[in-house]
């Protein structure tokens, strides 16, 4: 069990890592792509037909692939003053009351665009332009970023229950050794 | 159920989440579903996703990252010591000169690179030590970098005024230069502080000057490193103020501009800044959409009671006076920003402050110099004030206490500054209504 364990969470900070890593190369892409657009717009009169949009699709990516990462960093940006003067034992259960509230608004927010994914998929949804992309492909980026977030918190949940608990038994321990010393 | 209960319940479960220290995404995006699904129910959930999709899939946006890129770019280049070794040159047979070398060069590197806390750290960290060691006052010193560093913030490569832009719908293009003449004002008004605080002051290393005149070859140096910056940035404001490019598209110019000056001028970026400059721009885009992600939902809830429509005709019809109402406004927005960064400000309360702006007569781009500057105090104002922390975190020769007494006269300057702006909305107005 234990073993099952370590692995899920060494495998899950791999993907969320690399995933990260996509998000920092597909901006490099970006902006290089939108400087070769304004090259060929405004030097040879002829723009890309894909440039503005894939941009679009890629700004979708970078923020909510993106976001597990921020995550396993704790970096998402909060109110921290009285959060941090509170005593360390309320923080602890205060931060996974919001992990536990960040895992069901993953949830609602991962089933619900995946069943829009779905839906684009089903009915042949394309894009309103040039290029009429499947829509169903850049709809997909939030259900599957969200899915990364969902999982990263879980692991984060269980981090901390883990932590609660070596800290009743470590205190069980000190008491016992009290008591017996 | 009742419309006006599911409004309470939602917002203080918000803000009962907020002020615990709840991730700001989760309290805007929690209280957005929990009122969704009351009002409409689990059909109305299904509606979210596209709502999100629609709101981060826009092409005004993606500038966000790549001024954030070309920012983080810059702040890794080593442009910054040039400028303030320029402006420092420049000054320094006025007293009190070196102070406002820091501050002209917060301004002009806030230009360049956007981040209020990017302009603190690398002009801090040379201007700081400087003053230090010609005798200058610590407070003085300490306050002539922590403040001005948030000049960066009204610039056109601001990521607020992007979002602002955004949120508030109007043409950023057009918006992006109405914080021009507003930085140049409040510039002013903090060297003339400046020059007062030190006629007035007792000690006299800080009415010191230089003696040697600037000659012309100093002046030719300074041109030779400093030309491809300023480049850059008349060739990206340039560009999106004559309207050849849009703002998006001359931010793509601006990031390749800046690597091929880190490259090629300043030999400054190797492997490993590079990666360090995608690392961080990257992560910063996601932090701080991942918010607006939040707050879509919540606006999808406010709009689908039609709260923010609701108050403008509450605000409109109460007859009190527009600039009662003004003051009231930024009176809260200068309270909220004592807590909460700049960027989650500028996504919370645009879209519900939005209808009254439109209600009153009041030009949306001028209410966004307004909310900008005033998140200017935003950053220098405890318990949460990025600046006055990045530049106790670069600094061990000033404390903390030191940091926040030379800070506070510049609030005060700010205060000044916002309601000249207030006053005068031309300030604002002037350069965008140039364009045609």
């Amino acid at each position: 069990m234990k073993q099952v364990y370590f692995l899920t969470k060494t495998a899950l900070r791999w993907v969320v890592t690399g995933a990260a890593a996509a998000t920092q190369w597909v901006l490099f892409a970006m902006a290089l792509a939108i400087f070769y657009d304004v090259i060929l717009r405004y030097v040879f009169n002829r723009p890309t037909v894909w440039a503005m949009e894939i941009g679009e699709y890629a700004l979708v990516f970078l923020v909510l692939i993106g976001t597990a990462e921020v995550q396993k960093q704790k970096a998402h940006i909060r109110m921290d003053y009285l959060h941090a003067r509170f005593s360390s034992g309320m923080r602890r259960y205060l931060d996974i009351l919001f992990l536990l509230l960040m895992a069901l608004f993953s949830f609602l927010l991962f089933w619900t665009s995946l069943k829009m994914a779905l839906t684009a998929y089903r009915y042949g949804f394309t894009s309103n332009s040039l290029l009429e992309t499947p829509l169903f492909i850049p709809y997909l980026i939030v259900p599957l970023g969200i899915c990364l977030l969902l999982l990263q918190v879980v692991i984060d949940i269980a981090e901390s229950f883990k932590e609660i608990i070596n800290r009743r038994l470590m205190k069980r321990k000190e008491y016992k050794r009290q008591v017996t010393g | 159920m009742s419309t006006g209960f599911i409004v309470v319940v939602c917002v203080v479960v918000g803000l009962g989440l907020l002020a615990l220290g709840c991730p700001i995404f989760i309290c805007l995006g929690m209280a957005g579903v929990v009122g969704i699904f009351l009002e409409g129910g689990t059909e109305a959930l299904f509606l979210l996703p596209t709502a999100v999709f629609g709101a981060v899939s826009k092409f005004t946006l993606v500038a966000v990252p790549l001024f954030l890129l070309m920012g983080e770019i810059i702040f890794r280049s080593g442009v910054a010591s040039d400028i303030f070794d320029a402006c420092s040159r420049l000054l320094h047979r006025v007293p009190g000169g070196l102070a406002m070398a820091s501050v002209i060069a917060c301004a002009v590197f806030g230009t360049m690179c956007g981040v209020s806390i990017a302009a603190v750290a690398s002009i801090g960290v040379m201007a700081l030590p400087e003053m230090l060691k010609r005798g200058y006052n610590p407070r003085l010193a300490a306050g002539a970098v922590c403040a001005p560093g948030a000049l960066a913030m009204l610039m056109p490569t601001s990521v607020l005024f992007i979002i602002y832009g955004e949120l508030a719908r109007v043409s950023y293009t057009k918006f992006s230069v109405a914080g021009i003449i507003p930085v140049l004002l409040l510039t002013i008004l903090m060297c003339g502080y400046i020059v007062i605080r030190v006629m007035i002051s007792g000690q006299t290393a800080d009415r010191k000057r230089e003696t040697e005149p600037l000659t012309l070859q100093e002046v030719l140096q300074i041109i030779r490193r400093l030309w491809s910056p300023f480049l850059l940035i008349i060739v990206v404001l340039g560009s999106i103020y004559l309207g050849i490019a849009t703002p998006t598209e001359s931010a793509a110019i601006g990031v390749v501009g800046a690597y091929l000056i880190a490259l090629f001028v300043y030999r400054s970026l190797n492997w490993q800044t590079f990666q360090a400059t995608i690392v961080r721009a990257a992560r910063v885009t996601s932090t701080i959409l991942t918010i607006l992600v939040g707050a879509v939902i919540f606006t999808q809830f406010l709009n689908l009671l039609r709260i923010p429509d609701s108050f403008a005709h509450f605000i409109a019809a109460s007859n009190a006076s527009p600039w009662l109402t003004m003051l009231l406004i930024q009176l809260m927005l200068f309270v909220l920003g004592m807590f909460i960064d700049g960027a989650s400000m500028v996504i919370i309360t645009t879209p519900i402050l939005l209808p009254t702006v439109l209600a009153l007569n009041w030009d949306p781009l001028w209410f966004g110099v307004l909310m900008i500057a005033n998140i200017e105090m935003a950053v220098i104002t405890p318990p949460v004030g990025l600046n006055l922390y990045t530049l106790g975190s670069i600094s061990k020769d000033v404390n903390m206490e030191t940091i926040l007494k030379g800070t506070m006269p510049y609030v005060v300057v700010e205060i000044i500054g916002l309601l000249i702006l207030i006053a005068f909305p031309q300030i604002s107005l002037w350069l965008p209504n140039m364009m045609s």
